[in-house]
This record gives structure tokens, sequence and C-alpha cells, in this order.
């Protein structure tokens, strides 16, 4: 219960942050919309029309009202209500980030218990050094050798744009890899710890068959330990999805948002940013969630 | 070899490349020579020439400049202001600790990119964007850590002691707690320069971060995509550059952790 009380604490507080920044803005939306040569009576009635002649905190109030009703407010730019872009949007973004966390924490794990199994030096170095190059290389990069390799060179997929699942491949890829890696890495090494720990011995010792050992002792445990740093993977792949939508030139939310910050949509680009934000602050709660059950020492706390 | 020295060549390459450009680059790397075009590596052109014909070592050397600087800045500033309330809460506690981890709490949910994006429709597109953004995305990350390392010493048997022995509540922090906590902040600070470099990329690629006629990583890359069947150095080079730069900070980060 308290968890979820600082949960609507916390969106409420991004929306201001939000609110907050977009209000120090220079500049009158009403003359950006109109025009610098258009008279004072318009300008007039375009401010009370957005409702820029009410005080700050009166607008934040029926703003936070009307979004939680689901009213985002009405694009400047394209002049139709920003949930009619956010519903064209949304589903792209979220198949896509949803496809890129289930191949990333599927191949981790499979290959992370795999590999503990038949734990070898080598095969632990090359995890790590792939878990480096996955941290360290520039998602976009990843993106931009794909589309040359898969759909300039072999013609096996398309380049861009968005016309039916097949689109999403390339996208997926690009975002899954450098995370697989990380998360492997992350899977094999909370693994290792976790074997080499008293009460697997214990566990082995008094004959336990090894695949109940490695499922009901050792991966959940393992899990634990790692759950909150997937918890910040996921978040940077949430994150990535902007940049990688704008390489693949996919109509997602990311570029939604770019357009709405360079033609200074203000609903728009206020909307879409706490839809984010939220999106982020559910993994966070999702993670926490995730390790209550997993863990009961953390529930009982 | 281990891999810090790795990380310190790594970055010790950059930088030298970086700060010797500062003095000397091999061409100008703002010339534009249509008539060589999509040179190849050469020995004139170390990595080729882009689709105006400037060089793209050059490019790459002077670039550096503006992606380490901006990056680099804003995590200093972040991380000093973000130590800074951090200690506070960590020292203060109960209110003061209640509203400023809150206040951390609502900043954590905004990951640089967007924070960035907020910035960029605020102040326009370019580098003081960049620069606010790595800002403003590192404060709550300190402020977090140094709270909870302020936290943590405090209880240890060596701080107990020292108090029962009547040492000053200044000389408990600045002797032991400080200190103590260094290298974890140091490995913060290496994930975070790290992390600033990506950040940057990410924006100029968009187009939303360090502007022309300066040139940038990120902003290379984003030149160079259409072009990448044609002449791949002009992307693989920007991209390589930027991962080196990142590996070198993230492993030297390493180096610190193992050393706790």
């Amino acid at each position: 219960m308290r968890k979820i009380l600082s949960l609507i604490f916390i969106v409420i507080l991004v929306s201001l942050i939000t609110f907050t920044a977009l209000q120090v803005l220079p500049g009158d939306p009403a003359l950006l919309i109109l025009g610098t040569e258009s008279s004072p009576e318009a300008l007039a009635a375009i401010r009370s029309q957005l409702g820029l002649d009410k005080p700050a905190l009166v607008r934040f109030g029926q703003w936070l009202v009307s979004f939680v009703q689901g009213d985002l407010g009405q694009s400047i730019r394209y002049s139709v209500p920003v949930r009619v872009l956010v519903a064209r949007a949304l589903p792209i973004t979220l198949t896509l980030a949803l496809w890129a966390v289930f191949v990333s924490l599927g191949i981790a794990i499979l290959l992370g218990v795999v590999s503990a199994a038949f734990a070898s030096r080598w095969w632990g170095r090359g995890v790590r050094v792939f878990s480096q190059l996955g941290m360290a290389v520039p998602q976009f990069w990843i993106g931009i050798l794909f589309i040359q390799v898969f759909a300039v060179q072999l013609r096996v997929l398309p380049a861009g744009g968005f016309s039916g699942p097949r689109s999403l491949i390339l996208p997926v890829a690009t975002l899954a890899l450098p995370r697989t890696a990380v998360l492997l890495n992350m899977v094999q090494s909370g693994l290792a710890n976790v074997l080499g720990s008293d009460y697997i011995r214990t566990a082995k010792a008094k004959g336990l068959p090894w695949a109940k050992v490695l499922f009901k002792h050792a991966l959940i445990n393992g899990a634990i330990a790692t759950a909150t740093s997937a918890g910040i993977q996921l978040i940077q792949l949430l994150a990535g999805t902007i940049v990688v939508e704008q390489v693949f030139g996919l109509p997602g939310m990311g570029q939604l948002v770019l357009t709405g910050v360079l033609q200074r949509d203000l609903p728009l680009v206020q909307a879409v940013v706490v839809l984010v934000a939220i999106g982020i602050v559910a993994v966070n709660f999702t993670v926490d969630l995730a390790l209550m059950l997993l863990d009961p020492r953390i529930r009982f706390e | 070899m281990k891999p810090s020295k790795i990380g310190f060549a790594l970055l010790g390459l950059v930088l030298a490349a970086v700060i010797g450009g500062l003095f000397y680059v091999p061409h100008d790397p703002e010339k534009i020579a249509v008539m060589e075009r999509f040179y190849p590596p050469s020995k004139e052109h170390w990595l080729g020439t882009d689709n105006l014909g400037r060089d793209v070592f050059s490019r790459l050397v002077v670039g550096g400049r503006w992606s380490l600087l901006t990056g680099g800045l804003g995590v200093l500033i972040g991380g000093t202001i973000g130590v800074a309330l951090g200690a506070l809460a960590g020292y203060f506690g109960r209110g003061v600790d209640e509203l400023l981890m809150r206040g951390a709490d609502g900043m954590y949910a905004f990951p640089v990119i967007l924070i960035a994006l907020l910035a960029v429709t605020v102040l326009g597109p370019g580098s003081l964007s960049v620069l606010v953004a790595v800002t403003i995305g590192n404060i709550p990350i300190f402020m977090r850590l140094t709270r909870n390392q302020i936290l943590k010493i405090r209880s240890e048997p060596y701080v107990e002691a020292a108090r029962s022995l009547g040492a000053s509540e200044q000389r408990i922090i600045f002797r032991h707690i400080l200190p103590n906590a260094a290298p974890v902040l140091a490995v913060q600070f290496a994930a975070s320069f790290a992390g600033a470099i990506l950040a940057e990329a990410s924006l100029s690629y968009l187009g939303v971060g360090i502007q022309p006629p300066n040139p940038s990583w990120g902003r290379m890359l984003r030149e160079a995509q259409s072009f990448a069947g044609l002449a791949p150095w002009t992307v693989l080079a920007p991209g390589a550059v930027i991962a080196l730069t990142v590996l070198g900070f993230n492993l030297i980060g390493d180096h610190f952790s193992q050393g706790r």
C-alpha cells in the first residue's frame, strides 16, 4: 500500500517537473501558433483557449485532472488530440520494447544457465568481453551497421519504415543485442556466486537432483541478485527505443516526441515525456514487486 | 594484460589525440573539397574523407573536443551538486533527507535522453542542452549514492571509535567518511563519463545535440549514415572511437570497484 502511494506521488512529481520545465520556455505559444503579425484580440482569444491566462498552478491542476481522465491535450502542430497521435505511435514502441526485453532476457537466462552448468574459463572471459562491448558500443551504430548488412547488402529485411512485423526484426535485434550481452554477464556471474554458496553444496550433498538445485535454489537466488540491475538495463532499453526508432524511421513515440521537441509542440512533448516517465516508474515498480515475490526477506522488512 | 590497463591505454590514446588536436590537426576539419569526396583511408587521409571531402581523422580529433568537454563538464557539475545534496541528506537526516530523496526519486524517472529532449524544447538544440541534461541527469545518481554511503559508513565501528574518542563531527566527515566514500564515487564518476559520451553521441545523432559547424562524433554518424555502403569508413571510424572511449571509462571504473 505504501508502495502504491509513493508510486502515485512520484508520477505527480514527474508531471510537475515536466510542467515546470516547459513553463520557463522563452516565447509565447500563442505567438508561435498565430505568427507575429496577428491581432492582439486573436492572441488573447487563443491564450484563453489554451488556458494561458490562468495561473500556472491552476493550469497544472487542470492538466493533471484531464490527463488522468485520458485527455492528453491538443497537439499544436498537428491540430489533433495528442491521444490520437499516441494511440498510433505507442503500439509500435511497446511492441519494439517488449520484444527486445523478451528476447534479451530470454537469451541471457537461457545462455546463462547453460554456461553455469558447463562453465569454462574461456567462456566466462568471452561473456565478460561481450558484455563490456555491449555497454560501450552506441546502439544506433549497431542499427546503422545492421541496415547496411541485412538490408542493403543481403537484402533480406527492410531497411526502415513500418510495413508489418518484418520491419521490426532489425530494430528489435539492435535494441536487444547490447542488453543481452550485459544481462548475460549478470545472470552468469550471479549464478556463479550462488552456485558456490554453502546451501547449494548442502542441497547437492543431500542428494537433490541437479535440475532441482539449479532451478529451485540457484536460479531464484541468482534472479534476486540481478533483478535490480536488470531493471536499470530495461530502462536503458526504453530510452534506447527513442534513438533506435530514429535509425529505422519507425513512427513510434520517439519520433513523435522528437517532432514535438523540434516544433516546440508543448502539449505533445509534455504528454509523451510524462507517459515515458510513467513507463519507467512502472518498470521500477515491477522490479520491486518481483523482488518482493522472489525474496521473502524484503517482504517482511 | 589487466583490463584496467587496457582502459587507461584506450583513454590515454583518445585524450592524447584530442589534446594534441588543440595544437595540430593534419587537415582543416571543415574544409569542403567535393572533388576529394569518399577517398578511402590512405597516407594522406588516415581515415579517408566523407561525403563533402572532409578529412575524417581531423574531424574525429576536433569532434572529440566537443564530445568530451560537454559530457565531462556535465558530469563534473552534476556530480558535485549531487554529492553536496546527498551529503546534506545523509548528514541532517529526517525531514531534509525525506524531502531531498523524494525529489531525487522523481528525477530518477527521467533518463538523460528524456531530460535532454525537455532541455532542447526549452533552450533549443545545441551543446548547452546536452550539458544541462547530463548535469541534471547525474544529480540524483550522485545524491543517492553519497547519502547511502554516508549512512553506511556512519555506523562503521571505526567511526564509532573516532566519535567515542571525542573527534568533532567535522573531523569525522572529512577524515573518515569522505575518504572512505571516495572509491565508490570514483566508480560512479567513471560510469557517468561513459554514459555522458554515449548520451552526447545519441543526441547529436538525433540532430539536437552539438550543432554544425562544430563536428561531433554523434553528428558525424548522422551525416554518414546514408553513405554507409559507399564509404564504410565514415561510419566505422566515429562509432569505433565512441565505443573505445566508453570502454576505456568503464574498464577504469571496474578497476576502482575491484580495489574497494
